[in-house]
Order: structure tokens, then sequence, then C-alpha cells
């Protein structure tokens, strides 16, 4: 074969992909990457293709489980896993991965952690196994340090982490730290728990420290649940003699193997030889299914995805769904419904489809814009201040650059799963859900039913990070389909994904290119600031739309700017949707704009800190855009933030990268910004019972930040009583109070406020009682009228609401009658955002490059975060750390590498995603400043986000100040740290 | 057959040999629709994906025999079915670079279940091939990676497909010398380790050279009074991670003098990468910093970046580097 032979053949991709027919043409990969032929190898030898006989083989065994014989007839093909959740009801071992790549599965056999989903079951037979659920005494110890020592943030890790912990104990009583931290590297903490995991288990050792230097209260609400495996989280639901839920059939969802593609028939005739199929749904079953695509395909529309869509629009997009009485079934039926595409050109590139104003993904344009589709000259949104022109005549340099942020997955380490549930025309859906509330209106909506027929409950949700906050009707909807399916077959219907889709199926970050051009005054005064930002949305607009804008807000919203002008366009690509991601915009921005600041400040040779200091915001200034009513920026500690963290890093000592030298470079580098805490409107209830039992029904969700435990300190001060007098429960819409939605940093602060009102208000409602006062008939919510009643904008109009009405939200109010019917005594709370509660921050890195192969290794990270107040020190510290260690993977290693050729994610594990381990961590260094803001309880604002934005930003500037070459595009692989090194001709 | 909502295997039946006579004829009769299982780790993730679907997987572990590691006379015998953490624990002394490769296999769970066998004959982890697309490696007439994301492939050694042997415990069990023993229908038979693993050249569709009706049982590695070895693995995570590069060195020192030395690069080329030009500059020589440094450059002669992998020969001439140094301390 001649080269060139090889090199027509190599622009061609087969794929084996599902068993679906292939019609018409089939090219893809437009732009810069050439025509790339595409074609089906479905049909090929070589590798099996569902066929022939579908039958399991059973075995009778005996499995010895926490000391106790279980006689159980298990299918020779399934693993220890199955058959302790599925078969024995033994659900406090979770299932994740369920492929080896992350430890939360992890049982003892014989005493040694293994992971369970790669282990056979009939190979644990003989063996000696033992769960989360043993009661050995030194798993009930270290289930106890696992609480005291904070081990849980959303807790779906901690099984896991907990039996790894004590089989490394069962070998080596007197373990080590660094023993420890070696033992709890094949269990992943999404969550970035890891320092409180570790010295949990550190704890338990022979010669370790009794107990931590204990913050008061360290212990979470939940610790119990979580600790002990009893924990139900919605992958749970349906497998225990005691739940609720019985006689649910399993989904599995068809999805496109193709970037872009028309869906023409679906067969599901040879899925109906499989025993236990019991039915279909397409996107042709989808309430609004014509209207929508119809009108997608013609002109701008408010949604532009269904959860099922007859034009796949990213590979990974969902086309039907099949339910059968077992997992094997409906996989073996999934495999076997035949799904006839019409593939097109993919158009996996943002800034070709902006300059060729595509319309293939979306007829109406390439621009995802809040109405949906539109041309590529009008960009989704625009902030403009000043005169722009002026403002770079006024400069004495202008410096541009541009910064490109990748994709990043969430992989919370619970996927998503729902069970969808009718009784009658009554619809209850469990649900890997952080906004319940929201979930109810957007599902109700979806399904044309109306909100009161939505039940949505979520007690505990295995991390979330905006991944499962269904508070659009662009998102995925996975739910929906399971309840299309239940209502089908009659049955409770269970949807639950695996790791790929959890990767890419779902929602993601958004990979953004920012361009940047800044001019500066010799003495260092910002005069104007140019930014247009592109952002690949994939398929679908999701939360593409109002992440671009509010990254425009990170942009803008740190420094004084008097001239500027953001443009920022969502752009429609063939590649995984991007959505809501803990910080929701802001990590890329603050990325591109610290990184771009740092320059700014080089160019006039001025020390990065200083420059920033002499730039930001103060206490006091305004904000005033076209989201943000004109308000005065409250009391921020952003001085604190930069001094304390600057101190722990050293700052002092910061030398230009012009005084380095040497192979191994050290370099130091910062990031400094803000993030408003919170959105829109919060109600708040509290009552007591007749026999004086106080309930809290917490509105938030229960996702892992712990919001719940910090509520429950807020209510309990209020009130002068102790947390352990709370009955605080949460995650159920029939019983919680309502909240907006559990995600920008809003709990504590926006939730946590009405609540505290609601404390308020109970306490005079049970004087007025004391003082013979009849049962309240006015359900006017309290709040304080100088702080707690702010305008705000709402998001479904995209207007500025001047004078909101202080009202409970109706389901709230419904609770709140029937309380008081049945003799209790309520207090009702509100509370409006004010746009003015930010939360400041500052970090700093330090890093070794080695300059022969571009190995990057953090050696610090010390962060600085003003909160207001510290309500649950255990709970804020956890979440800077965790937030960090999410960052630093951002930074360093997190990318989901999209192939040029086919838009097929490529590295689609977790070991080729790589979130960082117990053994990649720096030093980790949380400073939490307090400057309160009257608005808050206690003078709280929100923490959730920030610290995701520690380390990006300031690696960057680390590795500029050790090696002098500016890399503008994260995460900082060694082969991009090497190859940005090379292309500089500094390589050693 | 690639589809993401599949994590699940289609039903097999497990059998379960009391002989390996009878593995291998279980091996015979099913051929390509059987799988032999040790520890799974890999095998069970492959089943998951429904990539292949046999009906049969044949259990190892229910033949009695293949577990245990000896020491006899100058040799240490390891049974193909010891798990990785057996290796790490039973060999610190001996072999402390063989037990530093087990220890740094994935994780503390896969090195509790995963065997030392079933890591050397693991299949390629290039990920076009375990994903959708139909590549060579999986029968077809194109190489994705070669025109894709390749950061992680082959820099050595590649010929159509640019796969990397991913075994961590591969090129410390070659530079040690090791032997291993394997049994088909034709009875036992014992070959040089280098002899277990092809090239794309010889057989682009897998990573070694047993049968189907071939079971590996058991490894075998001379130990040398005068031998050092040690094992360097580079990797962007310290856990759960297959090596981006790692180098396996052993030699005798006799009186300052470097001999019987031998250098083997992981991670780098389809099958364990033995650098007989970096072994040149050193063997028969002193180990000192100039020879060192000689033998770092020599690693990275003839090797063929791909476009984004340049870095991997930075990374090989660090790791011969620093395992030369440190054996010479
Ligand atoms: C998440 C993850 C990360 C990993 N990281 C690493 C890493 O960093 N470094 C590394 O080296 N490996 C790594 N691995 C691979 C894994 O550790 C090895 O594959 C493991 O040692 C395999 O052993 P096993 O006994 O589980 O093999 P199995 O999965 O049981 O078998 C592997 C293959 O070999 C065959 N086989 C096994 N034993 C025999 C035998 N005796 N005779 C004939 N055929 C046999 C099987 O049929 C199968 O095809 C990783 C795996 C996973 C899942
Ligand atoms: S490197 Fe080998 S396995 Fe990977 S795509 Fe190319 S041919 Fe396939
Ligand atoms: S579920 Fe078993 S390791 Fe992830
Ligand atoms: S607490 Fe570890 S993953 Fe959430």
């Amino acid at each position: 074969m001649t080269d060139d032979q090889h090199d027509e053949l190599t622009r061609r991709s087969f794929l084996r992909a599902g068993s679906g027919v292939v019609a018409g043409a089939a090219a893809l990969g437009a732009g810069r990457y050439g025509l790339v032929q595409i074609e089906n190898a479905g049909r090929q030898p070589g590798r099996a293709a569902p066929a022939g006989e579908y039958a399991a083989h059973f075995a009778d065994l005996s499995l010895r489980v926490n000391g106790s014989a279980h006689a159980v007839r298990v299918p020779h093909h399934h693993s220890l896993l199955r058959v302790l959740r599925e078969g024995l009801g033994l659900t406090g071992t979770k299932k994740s991965c369920n492929l080896g790549q992350c430890g939360a599965c992890t049982v003892l056999l014989d005493g040694s952690a293994v992971y369970s989903c790669m282990l056979l079951a009939l190979d644990a037979a003989g063996h000696n196994i033992e769960t989360i659920e043993s009661r050995a005494l030194d798993v009930l110890r270290m289930q106890d340090s696992f609480g005291e020592h904070f081990g849980s943030q959303c807790g779906h890790c901690t099984p896991g982490m907990i039996m790894a912990g004590v089989g490394l104990l069962r070998e080596n009583a007197g373990a080590t730290p660094e023993d420890v931290r070696a033992a709890l590297s094949g269990n992943l903490c999404r969550c970035g728990n890891y320092e409180n995991e570790i010295a949990a288990v550190a704890a338990c050792a022979s010669g370790g420290p009794a107990s931590l230097p204990a913050p008061a209260m360290a212990r979470s609400l939940d610790w119990e649940a979580k600790t002990s495996g009893s924990a139900v989280y919605a992958g749970d639901v349906g497998f225990r003699t005691i739940d609720e839920v019985r006689g649910m059939l399993f989904a599995k969802v068809i999805r496109s193997p193709y970037a872009l593609a028309y869906v023409g028939e679906i067969d599901d005739t040879q899925a109906r030889n499989v025993p236990g199929y019991r039915g279909l749904v397409s996107f042709r079953d989808v309430p609004g299914y014509d209207e929508v695509t119809k009108a997608s395909e013609r002109s701008p529309e408010k949604t532009d995805r269904l959860c099922m869509n007859g034009k796949a629009r990213y590979v990974g997009d969902a086309i039907a769904a099949v339910a059968a009485d077992d997992p094997d079934a409906a996989m073996e039926a999934a495999q076997r419904v035949h799904v006839e595409y019409r593939v097109q050109q993919a158009f996996p590139d943002a800034e070709h489809n902006l300059e060729h104003n595509v319309g293939a993904i979306h007829a109406g344009g390439p621009v995802a814009g809040f109405a949906g589709p539109q041309p590529a000259d009008k960009p989704t949104i625009e902030y403009r201040r000043g005169d722009l022109a002026s403002g770079f005549r006024q400069a004495d340099l202008v410096v541009e650059g541009r910064y490109v942020a990748p994709i990043q997955c969430h992989v919370p380490i619970e996927p998503h799963c729902v069970v969808a549930s009718w009784h009658g025309d009554q619809l209850t859906f469990y649900d890997s859900q952080q906004s319940v509330f929201a979930a109810q209106d957007i599902l109700a909506t979806a399904l044309g039913l109306p909100r009161e027929k939505v039940r949505v409950i979520a007690h505990y949700v295995g991390g979330g990070f905006g991944g499962k906050c269904t508070d659009t009707l662009g998102k995925s909807l996975y739910q929906v389909i399971a309840a299309l399916l239940a209502k089908k077959t009659g049955r409770p219907v269970r949807l639950e994904y695996t790791l790929k889709e959890l990767m890419f199926a779902e929602d993601t970050r958004n990979p953004m290119t920012f361009y940047l051009r800044t001019g500066v005054t010799r003495n260092g005064a910002i005069t104007a600031l140019e930014c247009k930002a592109v952002q690949r949305t994939g398929g679908y607009g999701s939360s593409g739309p109002a992440v671009v804008s509010v990254a425009g807000e990170g942009i803008l919203d740190t420094y004084r700017i008097p001239n500027y002008w953001y443009h920022g366009y969502s752009v429609y690509t063939s590649s995984p949707v991007g959505g809501e991601m803990r910080g929701f915009g802001h990590p890329q921005a603050v990325f591109a704009r610290e990184l771009h600041m740092d320059e700014v400040a080089e160019s006039i040779g001025m020390n990065p800190m200083e420059f920033r200091r002499r730039n930001s915001l103060h206490t006091g200034d305004r904000i005033d855009t076209d989201v943000i009513p004109n308000v005065a920026l409250m009391n921020i500690g952003a001085e604190e933030c930069l001094s304390k963290g600057g101190d722990a890093i050293n700052w002092s000592a910061w030398q230009p990268p012009s005084q380095k030298s040497g192979r191994i470079r050290r370099g130091i580098g910062m990031r400094f910004s803000q993030e408003h805490t919170g959105r829109n409107a919060s109600n708040g209830l509290v009552w007591v019972d007749r026999a004086g039992k106080i309930h809290v029904p917490i509105g938030s969700g229960n996702l892992g930040t712990n919001s719940h435990t910090g509520i429950a300190a807020i209510v309990a001060q209020a009130l002068g009583v102790k947390v352990s007098e709370l009955d605080c429960t949460w995650g159920d819409t029939d019983s919680a109070t309502w909240d907006f939605v559990s995600d920008a940093s809003r709990a504590i602060h926006c939730h946590g406020k009405a609540m505290y009102n609601a404390a308020l208000d109970l306490k005079r409602q049970v004087e007025a009682h004391r003082g013979g006062a009849p049962p309240r008939t006015d359900f006017t919510p309290f709040f304080d009228p100088k702080t707690d009643l702010n305008p705000y904008l709402d998001e479904t109009t995209g207007t500025i609401v001047m004078h909101p009405e202080p009202k409970l939200s109706p389901p709230t109010e419904a609770i709140a009658r029937r309380i008081v019917a049945q003799g209790g005594l309520v207090g009702l709370g509100f509370y409006v955002w004010n746009p003015g509660v930010e939360s400041w921050g500052a970090s700093f890195a330090e890093v070794e490059v080695d300059m022969e192969t571009g190995q990057v290794r953090v050696l610090k990270l010390a962060a600085a975060h003003d909160c207001g107040r510290v309500i649950h020190r255990a709970g804020a510290e956890a979440q800077v750390q965790g937030g960090g260690i999410m960052g630093l993977g951002y930074a360093t290693t997190e990318e989901l590498a999209i192939d040029p050729h086919t838009g097929i994610p490529v590295n689609q594990s977790l070991y080729e995603y790589r979130p960082l381990s117990t053994l990649d961590l720096p030093e980790l260094a949380p400073i939490l400043v307090e400057a309160p803001v009257d608005a808050g309880p206690f003078g709280a604002k929100g923490l959730g986000e920030n610290p995701v934005f520690d380390a990006a930003a300031a690696v960057g500037n680390a590795i500029y100040n050790a090696t002098g070459v500016r890399m503008r595009e994260i995460p900082y692989t060694w082969p991009r740290v090497f190859a940005e090194l090379k292309k500089a001709g500094k390589l050693a | 057959m690639w589809n993401i909502s599949i994590d699940e295997p289609r039903p097999f039946e497990l059998l379960a040999p009391r002989t390996l006579e009878e593995a291998v004829e279980l091996g015979s009769r099913h051929g390509k629709d059987a799988a032999f299982l040790a520890g799974g780790c890999d095998l069970l993730d492959q089943l998951k994906h429904q990539w292949t679907a046999p009906h049969y997987v044949i259990n190892l572990k229910s033949i009695p025999g293949l577990k245990g590691i000896r020491s006899e006379g100058n040799a240490i015998t390891i049974g193909a079915l010891a798990t990785l953490t057996e290796v790490e624990r039973s060999t610190r002394n001996a072999l402390p670079g063989l037990a530093r490769a087990a220890s740094r296999v994935a994780t503390p769970q896969i090195r509790n279940t995963g065997t030392i066998g079933g890591n050397l004959l693991q299949d390629s982890r290039c990920p076009y091939y375990r994903g959708p697309w139909y590549c060579y490696r999986a029968g077809g007439i194109v190489c994705d990676a070669h025109h894709g994301i390749n950061q992680e492939h082959a820099i050595f050694g590649g010929n159509r497909c640019y796969t990397v042997s991913p075994s961590d415990t591969a090129p410390i069990l070659v530079a040690l010398g090791s032997e291993v023993t394997v049994v088909s229908p034709a009875g036992k038979r014992q070959i040089p380790i280098d002899g277990l693993f092809t090239t794309p050249e010889e057989n682009i569709t897998t990573m070694h050279r047993l049968g189907p009706n071939e079971v590996l049982t058991s490894i075998t590695i001379p130990l040398r009074s005068q031998q050092r070895s040690t094992f360097i693995k580079y990797a962007m995570r310290n856990s759960w991670d297959f090596a981006l590069a790692s180098a396996a060195v052993a030699l005798e020192m006799d009186g300052g003098i470097c001999r019987e030395c031998r250098i083997v690069l992981g991670g780098v080329a389809p099958a364990p990468w033995r650098s007989r030009l970096a072994e040149q500059e050193i063997e028969g020589k002193a180990l000192n910093a100039g020879n060192i440094e000689s033998a770092a450059r020599a690693a990275i002669a003839g090797a063929k970046p791909l476009q984004y992998n340049e870095y991997k020969l930075a990374l090989v001439k660090k790791l011969v580097r620093n395992a030369l140094l440190e054996l010479s301390a």
C-alpha cells in the first residue's frame, strides 16, 4: 500500500455501532478536518452481534455475607454486586461505574478489599463476604469515625471507602496516614472529601490520633444513614422487601451512535423474542413531539430538545427506550432493536459553524439563543458599558489572548437513576435530583400534567454538581422516558445510567473559547475590555445560553472596568451537550480572565497581586447590567482573601520567570474573583406540633453539600434550641418547604435566610399562642423589608421583577394550612436574593514543572474564600477542599476528548478521564474569611461553587511563573505542557 | 457491539474445569466461543461492554495449583493465578523491581483480584479499539488513532496499529529474563517470556501468542545474586492509570562494571520494548553519569512519534536515566 492510499483509507472511519441500519450519505467532519467517510460496520464479523438464543444459566449457591449464609439462585454471569443488591436487597454497597473504575462497590472478600462489580457471584461462593451492613465491631467503629470526621459529603462513596479502610486495618492495624492514603487510592470521591476520609480511617488505626481537634458539630445531620449504608438513593429503590415500589421493570435507552442523523424506522421485532421484554417507546411517543420537531426545523422555538428525538444531534442522543423484567432482558432487547439512521455530515467545530452560519443541526441557525436557534450574526448575549473605542484610546497598552477550556464531566459517583411509578393519574418519581421542586414543575410540564399530580422524592443524592438539576425543559429529561414506559406497561419503571451515559449522554460542562482584549494604562488602570466568547453547547441548548451569559458576568464582575463589550455565542455543535455544572460558566470565564489579567499586569511590569488590588471592585460599588438591577455590592472580604491567601503561599517571595532556571522549576500563581451567591426566591417553614416537637422540612436538595446541616443549625440558633431537638426532613415535594432550586451556591444563603425568617416567625407565633391568640389565618410569610425583598431576574421571562410579592408558593401554603388545621403552629419565612451579595475568593498555587518532559506537579493550593459567616466549619472546609480538587482536575487532567472525525468521545472511562484520587493531591490549605452581609442568615453567603475556580488560573499562572511560557488552554496535561514548551523553544 | 447503555454481560455459562487438561480441552472444543477467566479485571470489562459475547467462560480459578509463589533453588516460580498483591508481597526482597511493578498496577482492589497471568495477557487499551471504531485491530482496514487522538500511543514498533502494551509487570519480567510455562493440547512447554507477546506485524488482532486452547500456568524468574533491578512508571495519576511510559531495568554489577543489562520499556510499543541500543551504552561499562546519559539518549533512537505523543520521547529518556541512576547508587 502506498502512503497515499493509506492516507486515503485513514480518512474513513468505520463504526461497529449497534444494530442500526445506515442509509444515505454519511459524510462527517466538515471544516478543517476534511471530509471523512463513515460507514457502519455493525454487521461485520469479528465482533459478536447479539443473535441466536438468549438464556441465563443458573447456579444454586450459598453465599456467606456478614456472617450468615444465604441460599441464592444466581445467573452465572451476575456479579457479586448485583447479587448483593438485587438478590439480597443489601443496597448499602453502591453501584457506580460497574467497571472497576471507582470503588463504590468495594466489599471485603476474606478480609481483603475487592470490587464486587468485577467479581462473579459464583466466584465469591465459599468465601467470607463483608459489606457495609456488617455489624462487626471494627466496621461499626469505622462508621462512627466517618461520622466524627465529616467523612461523607454526598455519601455515595462512603460504604466503599469504609470497607477499604476496614480492610487495611485488618491487615495493618498500625497503618500510618500515608498507608491510609494508599489504601483508599482505589476509591474515587467526586465530592473530593479525601482528607476527611483519610483522617477518619487513620483515627481508627492503633496509635492513630484519638480524634480530630473536632470542630463543634462536625457531624452532619444524616451521618448515620450515610455511614451505615441505610441511606436510600434513587438507585436503591425497589430492591428491598420494605420498599413501597414493587414489581418494577428495567429500562434501557437506545442512543444514537452518530453525531448527526435522521432516524427512520424503529423495529423491535427481534426484541420481542426476548423473554421478559415489555415494550418500547420512541421519540414518536413523546408529548409535543410533532410541534417541537416541526418548529425547530422551521423556526426558533423555546425547546430545542425532547427526552427522545427523531433527529440525533450528538453521539448518545436518546432515540427510543425499552423496558423489560430484568436488566439483562432490557439490554438484550435494546441490542436487538433495529434503528434506521440517515447519517448526516457532522459539525463538531463551533467556530466553523458560526463562520458558515450552519443550520444543519437546528434549522434556525447555529446560535443557541434563549428563545431557541438563531442565526450566526446574533449573539446569545451581549453586555455593554461605556464607550469601548474611547476606552481603548485611553489605554497605553492593549493585551490580547485566546483562552480555551475543555469539556468537563460531572461524573458524580452516583449515576442518575429514576424510578417512575403511576398510581392512577398520580405520578411519583424517585429520582437522583438536586432540586425536587424545579423537577416537579419541569416534569409535569413535559408530560402535560398539572404540577400537583407529580411527586418527586430524592432523600439522598450521590453528588450532583449541577448535573442533577432538572430546572429547564431543555435538559435530557430521562425521567420522562421512564414515565412514558411506566404508563405504557402499567408497571413502575427504573432507568439507571451506565458510566458512559453519565459521562456524555447527560450534560457536561460547556467547553468555551474566549477572545479577550484589554486596554490598560501604565499605572495599572483598566480602561476597556472586549470579550468574545464562543461556547460549544453541543446538539442542544440545555443551559448553554444561560451559561454563556453567566460566563460574561464572570469575565466582567471582578474589576472596575469603565468600558466593556461582552458578546457570547452559545453554538450548536455535533458533540455532547453542555449544561450546568458547579460554577455555571464561571470556571471557564475565571480561568480565561485571570490568565489574561496576569498578562495585562505583566505588560506594564506590575506585580500580579498589586494589579488585582488596584482594579478590584469594593464594597459599595454599584452593579447594574441587563440582568442585575442597580444594586450596591454588599460587604466583601476581597482584601482579606488576597492577604491571607498570599501569606499562605508566601507571595512576598514572588519572582518573575526571568529569575528561574534549571530543569525542574517552581513557580507560584494566583487567581482572584467573585461569584454572586444565589438567585431568585425561597420560602421558609418551621413548625411545632401539639406535642411540642419542632419540625424543619428543608427545601434544599441533599446532594452532598450538607446545606441541610447548616440550615438546621441556623434554625436551631434562631430558636435557641439544640439541633438534636429538631426533626429535620428534606427531599420530597409532598412535605418539604418550597425552594426555587438547589444550585448557584444558594442553599445556605437563600433558603437558609427564608428558614431563619420562618424560625423568627415561629417564635412570634408561639408567643401569640401562649397569649391566647387564635390559630393563624394570615399566611403571609415573615421577612425583613430592608434586606429580604429584592428585585430579581425572572428567568422565564428574562425581565427584572422590581417589586416581587412576598407570597408563599402554593405547595408551601397548602402545607402551612394543613399544619394549622391539625393544631400545629407554623412559622413562615420568605427571602428574595439580593444580587449585591457576592462571595469573593483568592487562590494561590505552587507548581513544579519538568522542563524536559512537561510533567507538572501541583505542590500546594491555598484558597481563601469569603463565605460571609461560617455556619458549619467542617462542611464549609469540605466544600473548599472538594471544590478545589474538582478544579484541580479541571486544571490538570480532566478533558472529555472528542474524536475529530466521528464526533465520538474517545476517553469514555474514568481511568482515561482521570478524576483525581487520594494519591494525586497537593497540600490543600482552605482559608475561610468572614465578611458578613445583613441579607444572609447570621451574615452567611454561599460557598459551594467558588472553590472550583481555585485551581485552573492559579496553576496556569504558576506554570508561567515557573517556565516563562503562557499556556492558554487547559487541562495542563503532560503532552500539552510538553508541546507548549517545545513551541516556545524552552525544552530542557 | 458498542452500545453505551450496556454494562452487563450477555448470559454465559461458567465452566469450572478441575484440571488443566480439562481446561485445555474445553478451550479446544469451544474455540472463540469461550474465554478463560482469571481475576476478571479485563475480561469482565470486555464482557460487560458486550464487545465479545462468548457462550462459555472457562474459570481457571477452579483448577488447583495455579496460584502459589515458590522459591526453588536459583529461581522463583509464580503461579499464573497469583494475585498482584501476592506477587508484590512475596517478591519485595528478592525482586524489588517486580514488587514495585506489581504495586503500581491500578488500585489495591484490582491488585487483590487481578492475577499476574491476566496482567500479562490483557488486551489492548486503545480507546478506539475499545470503542465503536472498526479499526485494524478490530478486524477493519484503518487505524483511527493514527489520525485521531494519539497522546497515549506507540512511539516504537507501530505498524498500521499503534497501540501500546498496557501491562506494568511485562517489562520487568522481560528484563529479568523470565520464562513462562504454557499448557496446550500438545502438552506443556516453557518459553522465554518475550515469546509470549506479539506485534501488529505478526498478528494485528491480538497482543499475545496464546491460542484459545492454551493456558499460561506459571512464570519462572531466575535469581542472580549480583542482580539489581528496578521499575519506574509515569502516569498522570498515581493510581488507576495505565503507564504513559515505564522502564524496567535489570543488571549485574561486577566490580563497578555493568553486565547482563536489560532495559525494557512499557507503554511505548505494542509489546514490551527492549532497548538494545540503550543497553549497549552501558553493557561492560561503568555506570557513571556520562554513560547513563548516553543510554538515556540511545533509548529514544529510532522512535517515530505520532502527532501528539512526542512527549513520550522525553519521558523515556528521563525514565531510563532515573532507573539507571537508582541502580548505580
Ligand atoms: C480500571 C483498571 C485499571 C487498570 N490499570 C492497570 C495498570 O495500571 N497497569 C496494569 O498493568 N494493568 C492495569 N489494569 C489491568 C488489570 O490490572 C490487569 O488486566 C489484571 O492484572 C488482569 O488480571 P486478571 O486476572 O484480572 O485478568 P483477566 O481479566 O481474568 O484476564 C485477562 C485476559 O487474559 C486471559 N487469561 C488470564 N489468565 C490466563 C491464563 N492463565 N492463561 C490463559 N489466558 C489467561 C483472559 O482470558 C483474558 O483474556 C487495569 C484494569 C482496570 C479495570
Ligand atoms: S492503534 Fe491499533 S487498536 Fe488503536 S485504533 Fe489504531 S489499529 Fe486500532
Ligand atoms: S462500581 Fe465497582 S468499581 Fe465502580
Ligand atoms: S462523598 Fe465521596 S463521592 Fe460524594
